[in-house]
């Protein structure tokens, strides 16, 4: 290997080294850490594993014996270059979130709302499984606001409660009168794979927010039938449009 | 023969560069539309970014593996193991991944080190193909995503078992005595026989790593671009797309396949994605996106290229779509497992 392939080749782990490690720093005054803008941040150990890996070959080019000195390749510059790349994009990328736009093509045209199944009665108003994490404990728990993979999970165990939530305003030809979808991204692992999770807003009297707008609701889960199945939803005791939050996402 | 396998070096180095430099004219050409449409090109940056960290550690982590078998699994071991016992071997290769959960990421590097160490080219395929769906990491994120419901996490590892050894006896047969792989560079092998020479552990561990970093140069360049599309088309095709093309159960099985090729989703994510279409498109659909994802998709695709011959590519491509779309019809005409 020649020297000048060498020097790319430190140079391309550096980079990569530098990116994991920012990526596990938690930025000043922020929840959790960057990692959250691409990955679920329960996925910090395999940034780790990134970690370690990379200053093992940055050692094994800094201090291992290659043997007799080569010519340059020339495809040794294409394939740096090509490592390379992601890190360029990473400088201007660090701190951005998904567009709206990308939040309406991710969204199929009937939406991921959470189902209460037809043919099982829905609880009553104050009923609820004993078992089931109590709304200020799963708050806890959760990074978000929110903790809407819970209730995605046991929908009918929160009938009737009251709630706070936030996120993103869409509105649906299909939606029953006065309703609009609140919609977060759920990324498994990145963010790829995100995808929208919604749940229904009865605003009734009050001012319908701009779509695209992030609110917070308050309010008490009930059942809301649209298209002839009832799905989980909130009827809005109080509506406030607020910026779009830091991380916007949440984590299975 | 030294001739033959220079030439041979050549033309692979010649088609490398060849590639590199079409994809990073093509790169910037695609980056500098993208910064007309600011939020384009920040909803693209991110995704692209997200597949790559996502994935590059995996590869990391393979490339090791990959050096631990070039450095210490004697030569002929496999061809002494496994001699008289080559469809046996197909079996054993599909199932492997419930021993040793890999994720599509990682297996390229070592399957391409297996092969090096005398594997059979149909068990490595078997492995390459069943590895990343027959894991108990799939079926645990699989059953997650629909409810703890196993039945659709048991069709999901029973079909791709069932399509690994397929089309690992099909490629073993079209493809006899290892023709469809490429040559492995010079100073591969001649590393490797100053290996076999008695040496201190800390010379082996560089050997080691020295062979990870030289696969994690030479594949992870496939990573990267086939990223690169999948976040382009991520970025710019709506979800409602597949949805709207998927008018019957055998299209929508067809529309489900061509969005597993195109998305390039992890074999741990991709079940929460078809969990979505749950009320929309038919089982069927939904099992083909997550049998052939693992499987095929843009990115390994790519990422093939420094182990296969082109043909041998394009055949494996034709025979993994072929045997998923006809297992997944006759999933949906005789509803043998129905969740």
């Amino acid at each position: 290997m020649s020297r000048a392939e060498q020097i790319l080749r430190i140079t391309t782990l550096s980079g990569w080294l530098i990116l994991f490690l920012h990526l596990l720093a938690t930025p000043t005054g922020g929840q959790t850490q960057r990692l959250g803008y691409f990955l679920n941040p329960s996925l910090w150990w395999l940034i780790g594993c990134g970690v370690v890996m990379t200053i093992i070959l940055l050692a094994s080019e800094l201090f291992s014996n290659r043997g007799p000195r080569q010519g340059f390749r020339p495809a040794a510059l294409g394939q740096n270059l090509i490592l390379l790349l992601p890190l360029l994009l990473y400088l201007p990328a660090q701190d951005v979130t998904l567009s709206s736009a990308s939040f309406s093509k991710r969204l199929t045209g009937k939406p991921d709302l959470t189902l209460l199944q037809n043919n099982e009665p829905i609880l009553q108003p104050g009923q609820h499984d004993k078992n089931a994490p109590s709304i200020l404990e799963t708050e806890k728990k959760r990074i978000m606001e929110f903790p809407l993979s819970y209730l995605i999970d046991n929908p009918k165990n929160y009938i009737g409660k009251q709630t706070k939530v936030k996120g993103m305003v869409f509105y649906n030809d299909d939606l029953p009168a006065s309703t609009f979808l609140c919609i977060r991204l759920l990324i498994t692992c990145c963010l790829a794979d995100a995808s929208p999770k919604g749940i229904l807003i009865n605003y009734s009297d009050k001012t319908p927010p701009p779509e695209h707008s992030w609110v917070v609701v308050e309010g008490n889960y009930m059942a809301i039938n649209s298209r002839d199945k009832d799905f989980l939803g909130i009827k809005a005791k109080s509506l406030e449009v607020v910026p779009e939050p830091q991380l916007p996402y949440l984590y299975r | 023969m030294l001739n033959t396998i220079k030439s041979h070096k050549d033309n692979i180095l010649r088609s490398g560069l060849l590639l590199d430099s079409l994809f990073l004219a093509a790169a910037i050409t695609v980056l500098t539309l993208l910064v007309r449409h600011d939020q384009m090109l920040g909803d693209f940056s991110i995704t692209f970014l997200a597949i790559i960290l996502e994935a590059l550690p995996f590869m990391l982590v393979g490339s090791l593996a990959g050096g631990l078998i070039e450095v210490f699994m004697p030569d002929g071991l496999f061809d002494r193991l496994l001699k008289g016992k080559k469809y046996w071997a197909i079996f054993v290769g599909a199932g492997l991944g419930l021993i040793f959960p890999v994720c599509e990421c990682a297996i390229i590097p070592v399957v391409r080190r297996l092969l090096g160490k005398g594997v059979p080219f149909s068990a490595a395929i078997a492995f390459l193909l069943g590895g990343p769906i027959v894991n108990p990491v799939v079926a645990a994120s699989t059953a997650t995503a629909y409810g703890f419901d196993w039945t659709m996490a048991g069709a999901r590892l029973g079909f791709g078992y069932l399509i690994a050894v397929t089309v690992a006896f099909l490629m073993g047969s079209f493809f006899p005595d290892k023709k469809a792989l490429k040559i492995i560079p010079l100073p591969m092998i001649m590393l490797n026989d100053a290996i076999k020479t008695k040496t201190s552990h800390k010379v082996s561990f560089f050997h080691v790593v020295r062979h990870a970093g030289d696969d994690f140069f030479e594949v992870g360049k496939f990573l990267v671009i086939g990223s690169f599309i999948a976040a382009l088309l991520r970025t710019t095709i709506p979800v409602s797309v597949f949805e709207t093309l998927s008018a019957g159960p055998f299209t929508a099985i067809a529309v489900m396949m061509t969005a597993a090729i195109l998305l390039n989703l992890c074999s741990e994510a991709d079940a929460f994605i078809a969990a979505g279409f749950r009320n929309i498109l038919p089982e069927s659909s939904q099992l083909a996106f997550m049998v052939l994802g693992p499987m095929l998709d843009i990115k390994l695709l790519l990422m093939y290229l420094p182990v296969f011959k082109k043909k041998a590519i394009i055949t494996l491509a034709l025979l993994t779509t072929t045997a998923t779309g006809l297992a997944m019809w006759f999933y949906e005409i005789s509803g043998v497992i129905q969740p």
